[in-house]
């Protein structure tokens, strides 16, 4: 028995059924995707066209799910740190923060000073891959190949430092209970600290190569407005919210490990369109070297793990504990409910794309076909976060 | 604080959370009949949502709203309490159209049913999966006791005070209560 | 005035920012590529140094063939997703006549040493198509028998060749370690023909 009786009713696809409903006369329902080099992976956009307008739209998930939530309840919490690595490719270090921070939380455990500093550098650098990912990926949305060659040169070179406390170039899961795995060097410091200004210096490179182009100014400004009110009612956070002038950042609302400890800036844009939420992951390039630039100057030494760290068969005391970073889209949270035994009793991952990615409906209403794939792009959206 | 914002919204219980320990500052249980009226209060003071998820325990589902807000700091939790064999919670996605899919995704984990949801259909599980994959069977599930303790109560109705023998006396006789159960516990 | 500013000098500040860009690709297109165009070239061996690939034994000092490794079995219950499995060894077979004398002497009072058996293990497969690399086995290993292989140019075409056994690694890896001069390491280049080796090996 399926629990959806009236399923054999449904002519055509399941998933449609209710969108299909409210077709105006005239209108043209297209499908876009999930195998659309726009959509970023299995995305799938049923819209409502007329002409080349959009009427309604509406993403179907699933294509990707995994079920990460129920993996978690079946294994220890040394056993869940890898999926923290799979959860989001692109960003997969402030997973793995959020939901080791969740369990130092919930324990009470205090992490050392260097690990701290670790988790910082390792981070932002992450944020930094994240974001030139995503600049690349944008542009290539948009019809430019150049810019993402430029952006895997920069990439690449993070990769291969990022190889060092990580031991992977894609699916970190280098976080501990109590610490982190792996140290870094000084062979690992002294490429950082060659990096710092060499992407410095490319900065106004990307700038004279894409931002000031006229056709890329054409294509994203003044597209795809998301006022505060409706971030807010569909909880968008991140570049997407930061990208409609308001400085909300988790690093700095609700701070955690020792972001407290560094001066940098929350560069916000009122102009709330796609131009706005591209100039601030451009601008968090800046941010997040001045951050490492500080870390690295003061990184202690000392031990990266705590002492008697959490083995295999740990358990941690029982209660709930909710726990937010800052991720390169915004936040990214766990929920975890522990009973007490090896593994926990809920784990809940809240993905900043989910959220970001519900407000693409409203957002997207009205406008031109192509002005949604800029709009889609600027979101940000890595699929494997947002099915989980 | 928060004696104000609801002013008017029946609540079964109202705690003070103990944000080192959980993230969260506000705890407020609710029946599912006055949910709408509390949510459609956060709405008015700007706050904003994060997540809706469910927890499985021997009492019902624990439906949760996570919400945040972007200039007064703190996390704030709606928890509402529905049985197993009727699990029914109208749906806040006219005020807050983020909820439209976490919604559908609670659905889908736990079978929740969202009253007055225009578009309850799987969102990450197939269509023809008949099963939830996080309710769990009769005999894992646990007693709320045993996952969460009620922090700072400030006001409590006796069916919810029920629900937390130990922990509430301990917690009104003193704020280390809490930790200290958590020591004896390991 | 606005009208000139519209349609003349803007246009005019538009086409600029292209040929602004093409100036930086034509910059680029003239300087040497940043590629590695492989097989023809390979990256530096620093580079694979600190890539974690799939787990290896880690030789005793004694003897390059037999492992550290004491079947201790942390790593495989510890492991989250089941991808190792050690075999312990059986103590060796003693004749009859042995055992009678050993068990008269026993029965005399006087203390009888049996052979034990030898702690390496007699088996250590590992698939590697289950493994999340996360490390736990090599954190736990109390006598730091297991790291991570630095081999990148890993291939199969059937999920079967990913399960490997650790110890015939362990000893091919020693013989071309005798066959060489010891300051040398094997390079990324013959590990990926060891690895070919191997394959070919199954098949046959």
């Amino acid at each position: 028995m399926t629990r959806y009786p009236n399923m054999e009713q449904v002519t055509g696809d399941f998933y449609t059924q209710n969108f299909e409903k409210g077709a105006r006369e005239g209108s043209l329902i297209l499908n876009m995707g999930p195998q659309h080099p726009s959509t970023h992976g299995v995305l799938r956009i049923i819209l409502e066209l007329d002409g080349e307008y959009i009427l309604r739209c509406d993403p179907v998930l699933g294509y990707l799910h995994r079920m990460h939530e129920k993996m978690g309840e079946s294994k220890t919490y040394r056993g869940f740190i890898p999926n923290m690595g799979r959860v989001d490719y692109g960003c997969p270090l402030p997973w793995n923060w959020a939901f080791v921070g969740a369990v130092e939380k919930l324990a009470g455990i205090e992490v050392p000073e260097r690990a701290e500093y670790i988790r910082v550098i390792t981070t932002e650098m992450n944020r930094i891959t994240s974001h030139l990912l995503w600049w690349g990926a944008y542009i290539l949305d948009l019809g430019a190949f150049t810019p993402i060659m430029y952006a895997f040169d920069e990439r690449e070179w993070l990769l291969d430092l990022l190889q060092t406390p990580t031991g992977s170039r894609l699916t970190y899961s280098s976080f501990r209970v109590g610490g982190v795995g792996h140290d870094i060097d000084d062979k690992f410091i002294e490429g950082l600290k060659a990096f710092i200004p060499y992407f410095r210096s490319r900065l106004p490179m990307y700038k004279d190569l894409v931002t000031d182009n006229i056709i890329l100014r054409k294509r994203v400004e003044d597209i795809g407005p998301m006022p505060l009110d409706m971030c807010r009612r569909y909880g968008a956070t991140g570049p997407v919210i930061r990208g409609s002038g308001l400085a909300y950042d988790i690093r700095r609302a609700e701070p955690y490990g020792i972001y407290d400890r560094f001066d940098f800036e929350i560069p916000t844009q009122d102009t709330c369109c796609c131009m706005g939420r591209y100039k601030v992951r451009l601008a968090e390039f800046e941010q997040s070297l001045r951050i490492l630039e500080q870390a690295v100057d003061q990184i202690p030494d000392g031990p990266i793990i705590m002492d008697k760290a959490p083995k295999p068969s740990w358990k941690p005391p029982k209660g709930e504990v909710y726990f937010a970073v800052e991720g390169a889209r915004g936040k990214t949270s766990v929920y975890l409910v522990s009973d007490g035994t090896k593994s926990p009793y809920r784990v809940k991952l809240r993905a900043p794309g989910f959220s970001n990615l519900s407000l693409f409906a409203e957002a997207a209403q009205g406008t031109l076909l192509a002005d949604a794939v800029a709009i889609l792009g600027s979101l940000d959206l890595i699929i494997p976060e947002i099915d989980r | 604080m928060m004696d104000k914002l609801f002013a008017g919204v029946r609540i079964r219980c109202l705690e003070k959370a103990d944000y080192d320990k959980t993230g969260q500052k506000w705890s407020v249980f609710l029946a599912p009949n006055t949910l709408l009226k509390a949510v459609a209060r956060l709405n008015d003071d700007g706050w904003f949502l994060e997540d809706v998820c469910a927890v499985d325990s021997v009492e019902g589902f624990l439906v949760l709203y996570h919400f945040d807000h972007w200039q007064k700091s703190g996390r704030l939790s709606l928890k509402v309490l529905v049985p197993h064999d009727d699990p029914r919670v109208p749906s806040i996605s006219g005020m807050y159209q983020g909820a439209l899919w976490h919604e559908r995704e609670t659905h889908d984990f736990h079978g929740i049913v969202f009253e007055g949801h225009p578009n309850l259909i799987p969102l990450l599980l197939p269509a023809e999966a008949d099963f939830h994959p996080l309710v769990k069977d009769a005999k894992s599930r646990l007693p709320l006791k045993d996952l969460m303790v009620l922090g700072e109560v400030v006001s409590c109705e006796e069916s919810i005070q029920a629900l937390f023998p130990e922990e509430a006396e301990e917690a009104a006789a003193e704020q280390g209560g809490e930790e200290a159960e958590a020591e004896a516990e390991s | 005035m606005n009208a000139i500013r519209k349609n003349v000098i803007q246009p005019i500040i538009d086409l600029w920012s292209l040929i602004v860009g093409l100036k930086v690709t034509g910059k680029y297109f003239c300087q040497r590529h940043v590629t590695v165009h492989y097989p023809r070239k390979i990256i530096p061996a620093e580079l694979t140094d600190t890539f974690a690939g799939h787990i290896e034994l880690i030789p005793s000092a004694k003897d390059p063939t037999i492992p550290k490794c004491i079947s201790c079995m942390m790593c495989a219950t510890n492991c989250p997703s089941n991808c190792i499995k050690v075999l312990k060894q059986k103590a060796p077979k003693v004749s009859p006549e042995q055992e009678k004398e050993w068990a008269e002497a026993e029965a005399r009072g006087e203390k009888v040493k049996r052979p034990k058996a030898p702690k390496n293990p007699a088996k250590f497969s590992y698939d590697y198509s289950l493994c999340s690399l996360c490390g736990t086995c090599i954190e736990n290993c109390p006598v730091s028998s297991l790291r991570f292989s630095h081999d990148i140019y890993i291939v199969a075409t059937d999920r079967k060749e990913l399960t490997m056994d650790l110890l015939a690694r362990l000893a091919r890896q020693a013989e071309a370690q005798a066959g060489k001069p010891a300051d040398r390491a094997p390079g990324v280049l013959e590990q990926a023909a060891e690895a070919g080796q191997e394959a070919s090996a199954k098949e046959a």
